[in-house]
């Protein structure tokens, strides 16, 4: 009967004879190891950039997700940043977990009529948020678009004048918009993004692994990547911190505004509004009704940046009317007859010459009227 | 389906060696090559360029005058009265003479001072109506020729809030007209803008066409270093 062998073990006789080491093997497998070998050196040498500070920590390499950890770690991560950042800056920050708050959803609106393209909000931005000041990160981008257009592919935002406004041009400012059907959170593949109860879409930069998809997934252009290693003078730090906002990033982590969160869940205003030298920007809670945001969304004309690709913005633009100051043309062509046979006398006292007739015709035509008849 | 030929493997086969001869030997040399460049791509990063603090202050954009109305007169703070009591105030010609002369009346047909100081208080303005009111109440002296900015003021579609954004939060302060105009002359006045954004995601560094090469490790070898060291930027070449 012929032997019927499923498996060839070691003990084996019948197999192939083992080859002999022959001069030529050898020098073929050695020649492959030191090519195998060197391949892979060539793969790994970019570890060598690695530098041991920056190497996370085994706690850190082992943190959960925002969303996972309990409040004792919270506070052990909170900890470990904290002492990472008085390492780094000298500085003790005061660095905390803000929850959002109950009944509030956090809604913006920006008065194009009123914004002259200062760039005052780009730089409070900066101070406030412990952006990266090289490579520059802003987190808004002041548009200079050509007046009677919306298109923002005609719009320019390296403009450079020395005085703005321009005439010709208005401005309009763009940031995260804190969409209520972000695109960003829906593409991250880690969900290190998303959406919090008031509005406000966080990141969790431990949790970032930097693939980019939600920049391109934005179509405001509203994040920001760390592609070199930030870098932020010491003295420009700002300590007031909380984790999902302005705690300094790390390189390869995506960042973007926050609506000023570690401000704004204590119930102050963003940076970019409080330094904004016309008043062209307005934050508030949209769920109240007296709010400045509601009475804008209820009185003003307001529309939403690519209404059409269905983000639903929390961030709204508005218009002013033209301000009639109630001068009708016809008074005001009397008043001006009236300015001119008078000259200009700025000091004149009633008694003199009588009341000011020119400025009672302005904005009292009927007065005028009556006294005419 | 190819069936395999036994005759063309064989011929091939000293070829298929000799590649993988070579690739073994580019592996080695490519190590080399890593191993011997500098330690890391530097890629030079311009310096943290700061906007100025001073130009970042949150506040009112000036100051308003308050009640009771003073002036600095010769370094001390006089109220009004203390002088338009003594001396005539107003001269047929139109200027002031001594004082008040920084001031820039530039408010449209309103150019008499009269249509908003009292005549006998210059401590109080006054309205249409002949009733005076405070410095501290100017909104309602505004509101008689700028009715529609005065209702958005009151609602808070105009003007700018400090503060807190928690309606009637005890530090939320809604600024009134002259903390922002300058009642002679209400027009923004145009104001230089701040930077511009350097959209080198890798900060600053040199443009590729006159780089050293960093960047593309071909160019290493074709153009001979120390030549050009300090290349311009691209935001010099823009200045």
């Amino acid at each position: 009967m012929k032997e019927v062998r499923i498996w060839d073990g070691p003990s084996a006789r019948s197999g192939p004879p083992e080859p002999e080491l022959t001069r030529r093997s050898f020098l073929r497998t050695g020649a492959a190891a030191v090519g195998g070998m060197a391949a892979l050196a060539a793969a790994l040498s970019p570890l060598r950039e690695l530098a041991l500070d920056q190497a996370p920590s085994m706690d850190q390499f082992l943190q959960k997700h925002y969303k996972e950890m309990t409040a004792a770690e919270m506070e052990a991560a909170l900890d470990r940043i904290r002492k990472k950042v008085e390492e780094r800056y000298d500085v003790r920050p005061h660095l905390r977990d803000i929850k959002p708050m109950e009944g509030v959803e956090f809604v913006y609106a920006l008065n194009l009529s009123r914004c002259i393209g200062c760039r005052k909000c780009v730089h409070a931005c900066v101070a406030e948020n412990n952006q990266s000041r090289s490579p520059e990160i802003q987190y808004i981008r002041v548009i200079e678009m050509p007046r009677g257009t919306l298109d923002v592919e005609k719009g320019d935002h390296h403009y450079d004048r020395p005085t703005v406004p321009d005439a010709a041009h208005f401005y309009m400012p763009v940031q995260c918009h804190q969409c209520a059907n972000p695109p960003c959170v829906k593409v991250c593949p880690v969900e290190a993004t998303w959406q919090e109860p008031d509005g406000v879409t966080v990141i969790d930069y431990d949790w970032c692994i930097g693939c980019r998809y939600c920049e391109a997934a934005c179509p405001y252009w509203a994040r920001r990547f760390n592609f070199a290693q930030p870098k932020l003078p010491k003295e420009q730090l700002n300590p007031n911190m909380s984790y999902l906002s302005n705690r300094p990033r790390e390189k390869g982590v995506m960042e973007k505004c926050h609506f000023c969160l570690h401000r704004t869940r204590e119930g102050r205003m963003p940076a970019c509004v409080e330094i904004c030298p016309t008043g062209a920007r307005k934050f508030g809670n949209v769920l109240d009704p007296k709010s400045e945001v509601s009475q804008i969304l209820k009185t003003k004309r307001v529309f939403v940046l690519k209404e059409e690709v269905g983000t639903l913005p929390r961030f709204f633009y508005y218009f002013d009317e033209r301000y009639p100051n109630s001068i009708d043309p016809e008074a005001l062509a009397i008043a001006q007859k009236l300015r001119e046979e008078e000259g200009d006398r700025y000091g004149q006292l009633p008694g003199a010459a009588g009341p000011d007739r020119a400025m009672i015709a302005a904005t009292q035509p009927q007065w005028w009227d009556g006294r005419q008849a | 389906m190819v069936i395999f030929d036994q005759k063309s493997s064989q011929r091939s086969q000293p070829a298929a060696r000799f590649a993988g001869w070579v690739l073994c030997a580019g592996f080695v040399v490519l190590a080399g090559v890593l191993f011997a460049s500098p330690r890391s791509v530097e890629i030079p990063i311009a310096p943290a360029s700061a906007v100025d603090r001073s130009l970042l202050v949150v506040g009112p954009r000036r100051e308003a005058m308050k009640d009771p109305p003073r002036l600095m007169v010769e370094g001390v703070p006089e109220n009004c009265n203390a002088c338009h009591q003594i001396f005539k105030s107003s001269h047929a010609g139109g200027e002031a003479i001594n004082y008040h002369q920084e001031l820039k009346l530039s408010h449209g047909l309103n150019n008499r001072c009269v249509n908003c100081h009292d005549a006998q208080d210059r401590e109080r303005l006054t309205l249409r109506d002949g009733t005076t009111v405070s410095f501290g109440e100017s909104p309602r002296l505004c509101s008689q020729c700028h009715g529609t900015v005065y209702r958005d003021w009151e609602k808070g579609t105009h003007g700018k809030t400090l503060g807190s954004w928690v309606t009637d939060a005890q530090s939320q302060r809604r600024l009134v007209c002259n903390e922002c105009h300058d009642p002679h002359s209400p027009k923004y006045e145009a104001m230089k803008p701040l930077p511009g954004p350097n959209t080198l995601r890798m900060g600053e560094q040199a443009l590729p066409h006159v780089s050293e090469g960093k960047r593309s490790p071909l160019q290493r070898w074709l153009k001979p270093h120390g030549e050009g060291a300090k290349t311009p930027t691209q935001h010099e070449e823009a200045r």
